[in-house]
């Protein structure tokens, strides 16, 4: 563990860091036992920053809350997942070693695994913008139109059985293409796609294992790029 | 669900005492709405006046409590009491999706126009003459006030603003890495002064 690395725990237990910056502090909290602990920690203490907060919520709240929750189907608990992956041995590797429930990422540039270098290159572009997706998960995209590629980060995402996997679509002028898959062995993900001008949407739809030529189902996740 | 929770229930004889959010959250884990209502009493004040000190709007920071509470209902089943206590948790995701919320919201808008429009010495100022109010207040405004200036806006602006560190540095016009260090050290002593465990 690196000291600099380190100094990082409190910024990201306040979400103080940009979407880079977390996804690199969570691989390396997979990794550093210490780090979890003072995170945890210091989580807490701006919790306490939270309860300092609080005011009386409107009664009414709490009725549009209770109906949410009577028709929300709850998460099923997490379960260690043991699924073949396709491509690149050093990434299973890497798995191992964050363990299912770390927070690993994984780059995926139209279905091949590489470094996360392109990553940099969207986030620090100058037009870098985020967008929330809208649907499972909590997914944001990163579009950068002048480096013509955009990150998608996704975390949450509900655990597919071993038949099934998410295929990310760019759609626009007529037509989707697939930006690769994703599994759900790891909690959160980053999937890298060049992205062509007339793309005005990405889709997130459930395919059976290995993917399809296109969407086979209704999108589970949405965002829209206008 | 609910048929097995109440089989569970103790004999009802002596008045038991209120149950923790943590045995509510394990409850709700199994389905169990009452649980949840009661969960719901502990919780929401804390992360609509978090909500509310980040969006600033009050429409917004009703829309992103409702998420988050009926998210703590949707994900009480990965909850991991080994991990921090209950209003931790819950805290910890309002906080995260109020940040999102404000980060997605002001994408695009220019960076620097924005923290030059803001008064950002206030924050702390507001938190101490109109929120901090009760005797946990108090610990908390003491404890800050035990902090070095910097430690103290750095947490702040991080906090309850919801600006990422080199943020908080452009705003303070210090170096990041310098902003970085202070909010570890602030939380540090933070957390001792607190008496936080997790």
């Amino acid at each position: 563990m690196t000291a600099e690395l380190h100094t990082m725990t409190g910024a990201y237990a306040l979400d103080a860091v940009s979407a880079a910056d977390r996804a690199e502090f969570e691989r390396h909290l997979g990794e550093c036992a210490a780090c979890r602990q003072e995170v945890a920690e210091l989580r807490a203490t701006g919790a306490r920053l939270g309860v300092a907060a609080a005011v009386d919520p409107p009664p009414s709240l709490k009725l549009v809350v209770l109906a949410d929750v009577a028709r929300t189907r709850q998460l099923p608990p997490r379960v260690p997942v043991v699924r073949r992956l396709s491509r690149a041995k050093t990434w299973q590797v890497r798995f191992a070693l964050f363990g299912a429930a770390a927070a690993a990422v994984v780059a995926v540039v139209f279905g091949v695994v590489r470094t996360p270098a392109p990553v940099d290159s969207v986030l620090s572009a100058p037009d870098a913008a985020a967008i929330q997706g809208a649907g499972e998960g909590h997914t944001t995209l990163v579009v950068s139109r002048s480096r013509h590629q955009a990150v998608l980060l996704a975390s949450d995402l509900p655990a597919l059985d071993a038949g099934h996997v998410y295929q990310v679509w760019l759609i626009g002028g007529g037509h989707a293409r697939s930006a690769g898959l994703m599994t759900t062995e790891v909690s959160q993900r980053m999937l890298v796609a060049d992205l062509p001008a007339d793309v005005d949407r990405i889709g997130i739809t459930v395919e059976p294992a290995g993917g399809s030529a296109g969407p086979t189902t209704p999108a589970v996740t949405r965002i829209s790029l206008a | 669900m609910g048929e097995r929770g109440r089989l569970r229930l103790p004999p009802d004889e002596a008045p038991a005492p209120a149950p923790s959010a943590e045995e509510l959250l394990a409850r709700v884990a199994a389905g169990d709405e009452t649980a949840f209502a009661s969960l719901y009493d502990l919780v929401a004040g804390p992360v609509l006046g978090l909500a509310t000190r980040v969006l600033r709007s009050h429409a917004q920071a009703e829309e992103v409590a409702q998420e988050v509470l009926v998210e703590v209902w949707r994900k009480a089943t990965r909850y991991e009491p080994d991990r921090g206590s209950a209003l931790s948790w819950v805290l910890t995701i309002a906080h995260r999706r109020a940040v999102d919320r404000v980060r997605s919201h002001q994408a695009g808008v220019d960076r620097e126009e924005r923290a030059g429009l803001m008064d950002v010495r206030r924050p702390f100022d507001e938190v101490t003459e109109s929120t901090l109010a009760g005797l946990e207040q108090q610990r908390v405004r003491q404890c800050l006030a035990a902090l070095t200036d910097l430690q103290r806006e750095s947490i702040v602006l991080a906090y309850y603003n919801g600006y990422t560190y080199p943020e908080v540095a452009e705003v303070l016009k210090v170096a990041p890495g310098t902003v970085k260090t202070r909010i570890r050290d602030g939380l540090i002593r933070l957390r001792d002064c607190l008496g936080v465990d997790r």
